[in-house]
């Protein structure tokens, strides 16, 4: 039986939703843009391995843990203690959260001669801290940067946080110029014991471990879903060690719910090759914005067929164009051209 | 002939200083200078604009998967960085205290990775954390104050560099751990025109392929699977570009000059794919980089079973069961 999104499976109104504390951090303001329960009441627990296990002893209850943000990507330490450590938590849902950063400081005019934040915020801010000259510090959360500053922390330093968050602490915005301050987008999962009901606008989240890791092994689980039209939106291969055997399991996210016929019959195919198979969550797609990597553009420096034929023609007879002089093929190739590179 | 200078993520005392000593396609000792710097991105600036010759930094370790940070970097911030060299370093943490610091452990200082890899330490003791930079900077601040019952999370070396003391050692949560480095440069490896296509040398391409459908990728693969080239890895990562579109960091056990691998790569250039090249190296010997975890996917549905396909749909959609 299927369920409804907003209903039963510990998604029901005033369902509690245990969330990695303290309060006031990131994790606790993406409990609010969750669709599938209605007035969720969060609760904070101290880790991310409380939240996986109680959801995985307790019938019901759910819980919110980040799933992939601009830096690191998908998260393969949430991601793993899913798919490795619990047979019977699922990702529901999942949520993006978009939050502006802003330095604040204590009134009347702060000027930033340090910046304090969460390391990942600081990372993001790396390019304007080293334009700038200034001095960085870490906190545990951008509350605790915004705490160090309200505290007293010392003259010139300002705390790099959430319009909200710098607010609920009395602060005011810097008066720094050159403060190219980032937008942070981090995607979270809403767990629980049991997938989403099919909304018809879903994706279905897998680990599959091939029979054998050998050549082409993968390309047959992707032979399954696209003779079916099903998309991929996400792959990652991961190493994995079963006894004293190497192998790659690979977490796939497709388009589609697990209760649709063909991605049924995509996995029933894969089953009969002897592939493994693990569903970690069946869930709406969110409809917002999605998480990117901190660069625009398309990988730099790539080649293909449109390229300068003697940048091609470099790429793809490396050896024989580059070895002999120690240079990279495609330096090569601008340098005959007279190319600066 | 010229002396050669290396970058690595600093400061002293981290694993990456530590990892220098088994790198093998560079004389380390005879560099003209191995500088610390404050960041992977400042090292692989340095790579790039050639005020440095080498750099070291993380690509992967065994509990964080690949280290998309350094590898973005990489990808899209690079033009002339190339990995020459892997290198895996078996990584452990301790907890060291100050000299004559008696009192029991009250908060826990490191780098957020390594606090998050030694959270059973942390929580069976009830330490309160405080996140900083680095594991080495942990070590500063606990050997130059003068709280008591701060412990740093660091490896045993950085203790020893900073005078502290050994509390506990091995607190991960998961041994066995190992990071893996890459050793960029700006020149081709030695092993670049490897002719080899097998487990021992690897190739790292960035693959962009010219449009979004269904099965681009499958039809990418069998470039290398018709020619019996083996993956090694392979991640997805979206590109800001276009909404759904993505390129894929691809390793394959080949060098560059196997002949497959360069029919290989001309069939993805004729189906229209961009092609970065990353550099080609030697696959590591001895440890590899794993998941912590011992086993497979917990609760795989058993292969040979397609039927099983049909309770799981079921299952994951009405389970009320308790433990």
């Amino acid at each position: 039986m299927a369920r409804d999104s907003r209903g039963s499976g510990g998604g029901g109104a005033g369902a509690i939703v245990l969330f990695p504390g303290p309060r006031g951090t990131s994790d606790e303001r993406a409990i609010s843009l969750l669709r599938t329960v209605e007035q969720p009441e969060a609760h904070p627990v101290p880790v991310i391995e409380t939240v996986l296990a109680t959801v995985g002893h307790t019938p019901d209850s759910l819980g919110l843990v980040p799933l992939e943000n601009p830096l690191e990507g998908e998260l393969a330490p949430v991601l793993d203690r899913i798919a490795f450590d619990t047979a019977n938590v699922f990702i529901r849902e999942t949520v993006v959260l978009v939050e502006q950063m802003e330095a604040f400081g204590l009134a009347p005019k702060p000027t930033a001669r340090t910046v304090v934040s969460h390391p990942f915020v600081l990372a993001l801010c790396a390019p304007f801290i080293s334009r700038l000259g200034l001095a960085s510090v870490t906190a545990a959360s951008t509350a605790d940067a915004c705490r160090m500053v309200r505290s007293g922390g010392g003259e010139g330093l300002v705390a790099i946080a959430p319009q909200a968050v710098g607010e609920s602490f009395g602060l005011v915005p810097a008066t720094n110029r050159g403060l190219t301050l980032p937008e942070v987008r981090t995607r979270y999962a809403l767990i629980g014991r049991e997938v989403c009901a099919k909304t018809g606008d879903d994706l279905t989240l897998l680990v599959i471990t091939p029979a054998a890791d050998r050549s082409g092994s993968l390309e047959t689980v992707l032979h399954s879903f696209s003779e079916r039209s099903l998309d991929l939106t996400s792959l990652r291969s991961r190493p994995v060690v079963a006894g004293t055997t190497e192998s790659h399991c690979f977490f796939i996210e497709v388009r589609g719910h697990v209760s649709d016929v063909p991605l049924r019959e995509a996995l029933s195919e894969l089953l009969s090759q002897d592939a493994r198979l693990r569903v970690l969550g069946a869930y709406p797609r969110w409809p917002g914005m999605a998480v990117m990597p901190p660069y625009a553009g398309l990988p730099a420096a790539s080649v293909s067929r449109e390229s300068d034929a003697d940048l091609l023609a470099a790429a793809l007879h490396p050896p024989a164009a580059a070895l002999a002089g120690g240079e990279r093929p495609a330096r090569r190739a601008q340098a005959r051209r007279g190319g600066s590179g | 002939m010229k002396a050669s200078r290396l970058a690595y993520l600093g400061p002293e005392g981290t694993f990456a200083e530590e990892a220098l000593s088994s790198v093998k396609t560079i004389d380390v000792n005879g560099l003209e200078t191995c500088s610390p710097m404050r960041s992977v991105q400042a090292v692989i600036s340095s790579i790039e604009a050639g005020t440095f010759d080498y750099g070291l930094v993380p690509i992967e370790n065994s509990v964080d998967g690949e280290v998309m940070s350094t590898l973005d970097a990489l990808v899209f911030a690079t033009s002339r960085c190339l990995i020459r060299e892997e290198v895996i370093l078996p990584v452990s943490f301790t907890s060291l205290r100050r000299v004559g610091d008696t009192s029991p452990p009250r908060v826990a200082i490191s780098h957020p990775a390594a606090l998050g890899q030694c959270r059973s330490y942390i929580e069976s003791r009830s330490l309160e954390e405080r996140a900083v930079a680095s594991t080495a900077e942990a070590c500063r601040i606990v050997a130059g104050g003068s709280e008591t019952g701060l412990v740093a999370i660091a490896s045993s070396r950085s203790g020893l560099l900073h005078g502290l003391e050994t509390a506990e050692e091995r607190i991960e949560d998961f041994p066995g751990a190992s990071t893996r480095f890459a050793l960029l440069s700006r020149e081709l490896s030695p092993l670049a025109g490897s002719e080899n296509a097998g487990s021992d040398v690897k190739t790292f391409f960035v693959l962009t392929p010219p449009e979004d459908r269904t099965g681009i990728l499958a039809d990418m693969l069998k470039a290398f699977s018709d020619r019996g080239l083996g993956l090694a890895s392979i991640t997805s990562r979206p590109l800001r570009s276009a909404l759904g579109t993505y390129c894929f960091l691809l390793e394959v056990r080949a060098g560059l000059g196997s002949t497959d691998l360069i029919a290989a790569m001309k069939e993805l250039s004729s189906l229209g794919c961009a092609v970065k090249y990353l550099g080609t190296y030697a696959a590591f010997e001895g440890e590899r980089v794993t998941t912590p975890f011992a086993a497979g996917p917990a609760g795989s549905l058993p292969p040979g079973d397609p039927a099983s396909v049909d309770a799981l749909a079921s299952r994951v959609l009405t389970d009320r069961s308790g433990d």
